[in-house]
């Protein structure tokens, strides 16, 4: 991977100048005593390190509500699919979030491709940053091995003092940076690999152990398909869905169609859905195949950690925690369920 | 196609619902387009009795609502229950909980014997409802996509999933999250309104019914975690759902 050396001073002036001529630029920016997504008009708002914003960056990508198609009635009937993008550039992305949309890149490119996904997705450059201090006590993107990208980014920044360390991810990123970068040499790397080493040893220290091995994590959760910890936690859950909708890589959508008042125009339209609602697997004729609250959990647990994990080879949670903060009775955390499991186990 | 007929009946509300479809603005003519308003007590002095689609506001409340929302039934060949008075009887079911001869008298004084003023009740107690739009007041854009589904015969869809689907969609920080938190009935209550109330720093209330499958017991413990006593709690679930099952 090429990496540069930008100042920060031409970075942020380079961005500011996309800003002024109309690029839409989205950034983490302070809400309240969180943050969010949103469009920024100056480097200025930028929140550059915790606290975390409270739902993934996916809505960029893979929108809360997405029309599909449109149709007319009318002498006739006319259907036209839509498929709408702009160019955007995401800016501050922390890791977990990173890896949450390269993980997005394999499901909806798998066999059928997902054309709205991936022209939003084209349309996006995404620019990272390392986080140096955990964003939140419910993180644990370095037990999950997501304190660096894995994939899906034109750019990922790190704070080296009055420079960012550039790695490039992309043709179109090294062509942003290229009136402003120069090449790093090897002290440059040298700086970088204690910066590392320091953020390594502090969030080993801070974030919460993971007791099974990461790559164990589909067996562990294999062997305990029938747990008890599954009912236990879903006495206390509401099914309410946030943990779904704060998720980096949770992607299942619902399609439902909206005929105007007029009766004339309509459109169908895809919505996030989760898998810990009562009517996600609810079927036409009324049966619902997953109605405990606990089988729900450890179908979303699974999901994460055994049959993603095995399809992809990679953990489908990137350790970003928002879900565990999310959960008012604090029964879904993935790391949580694990440690529980993998302790029940040794007990026996 | 016939445009088909429909009226708009109240029972005991505000009629902000109604008010709320008179506030349409374009879409309004699109309605009217669409379909043959017959009977609007908020538009119209016209009073027709010849509909297929009665939309009905309100709770029933006094003994002559049962004669008269009966009568609505047997013309009517869909009735949709408007709003929380006539989902779930909303804030009219508050008294039920009082001593029904106190709250006669604090609202009509000595001559309360002279007022017929029963329970309050939502609209299902009395006739078989066929489909709902909740929320107090209705949303317009629900309101909209159920008009519209149910005038081209296809099921209304109103979401089964909480409140706080649609509020972490919006990426707003949980009122449970917020330095100064405070109680929200968010988690077991039906979404659709675009999660209005804690997208502005405010409490939901549940005025849209629980959700299909509520974890009170759940909700419970995080009432007591944030300090809410048990007279407090009921308090909460009466603003909207006294009558819900479960609610006890």
């Amino acid at each position: 991977m090429k990496s540069y050396l930008v100042s920060k001073g031409d970075f942020l002036e380079l961005i500011d100048g996309m800003i002024e001529n109309g690029k839409e630029v989205v950034a983490p920016v302070k809400q309240e005593n969180q943050a969010n997504f949103k469009r920024i008009k100056s480097t200025k708002d930028i929140l550059w390190s915790g606290p975390q914003t409270v739902i993934s960056p996916k809505g960029f990508v893979f929108p809360q509500e997405e029309e599909l198609i449109e149709y007319e009635v009318e002498d006739g009937i006319w259907v036209g699919s839509k498929v709408e993008a702009k160019s955007t550039v995401l800016l501050g992305i922390h890791p977990c979030d990173i890896n949450g949309i390269a993980l997005l890149d394999k499901v909806f490119a798998e066999k059928n491709l997902d054309e709205n996904y991936l022209k939003k997705r084209e349309s996006a450059t995404i620019i990272g940053v390392e986080c140096l201090t955990p964003c939140s006590p419910e993180s644990f993107c370095y037990r999950k091995g997501s304190v660096l990208p894995w994939d899906g980014f034109d750019l990922f920044l790190t704070d080296v003092g009055d420079d960012f360390f550039v790695e490039v991810g992309s043709e179109a990123g090294k062509t942003l940076i290229s009136g402003i970068s120069r090449k790093t040499i090897q002290s440059d790397a040298k700086k970088l690999k204690k910066i590392r080493e320091k953020r390594d040893n502090l969030f080993a220290k801070k974030q919460r152990k993971l007791k099974p091995k990461l790559e164990e994590l589909p067996k562990l959760l294999k062997e305990n398909y029938d747990s008890p910890i599954w009912d236990e936690r879903g006495a206390k859950c509401f099914g309410c869905g946030s943990c779904n909708m704060v998720c980096p890589t949770c992607y299942c959508f619902d399609v439902r169609d909206c005929v105007e008042i007029n009766l004339k125009k309509g459109s169908r339209s895809r919505f996030w859905d989760g898998c810990m609602l009562t009517d996600f697997t609810r079927i036409a004729s009324g049966e619902i195949f997953r109605e405990e609250r606990g089988a729900r959990l450890r179908h979303r647990t699974n999901r994460k950690d055994f049959y993603l994990f095995e399809k992809w080879g990679r953990t489908f949670c990137t350790g970003c925690g928002r879900c565990g903060k999310a959960c008012l009775t604090k029964i879904v955390d993935p790391l949580d369920i694990e440690n529980e499991l993998y302790g029940r186990k040794g007990r026996r | 196609m016939e445009k088909p007929k429909v009226a708009f009946f109240e029972f005991t509300c505000c009629e902000g619902c109604q008010l709320t479809v008179l506030s349409l603005g374009d879409k309004l003519l699109d309605l009217f387009e669409s379909v043959d308003v017959v009977n609007f007590r908020e538009a119209s002095s016209y009073r027709g009795q010849d509909y297929e689609i009665a939309f009905i506001e309100g709770s029933i409340s006094t003994s002559k609502d049962i004669d008269r929302i009966r009568e609505i039934r047997k013309k009517a060949k869909i009735c949709v229950a408007l709003g929380s008075c006539a989902h779930i009887a909303g804030v009219n079911a508050i008294k039920n909980f009082h001593n029904q001869l106190e709250v006669k008298k604090r609202v009509y004084g000595e001559k309360a014997w002279a007022f017929d003023s029963i329970l309050a009740q939502p609209i299902d107690a009395v006739i078989k409802v066929d489909y709902v739009i909740p929320g107090c007041p209705i949303d317009k854009k629900e309101f909209l996509c159920v008009a519209a589904s149910i005038s081209n015969g296809v099921r209304p869809f109103i979401p089964e999933y909480s409140v706080c689907v649609e509020c972490k969609m919006k990426g707003n920080v949980c009122v449970y999250h917020k330095p100064n938190p405070i109680v929200c009935m968010g988690p077991i209550t039906r979404a659709g309104c675009g999660a209005a109330c804690p997208s502005v720093g405010n409490a939901c209330e549940g005025c849209r019914g629980l959700v299909s499958d509520p974890n009170l017991e759940a909700y419970e413990g995080v009432l007591e975690e944030h300090g809410i006593s048990a007279d407090d709690k009921m308090r909460f679930y009466r603003m909207y759902n006294g009558l819900v099952g479960g609610v006890k």
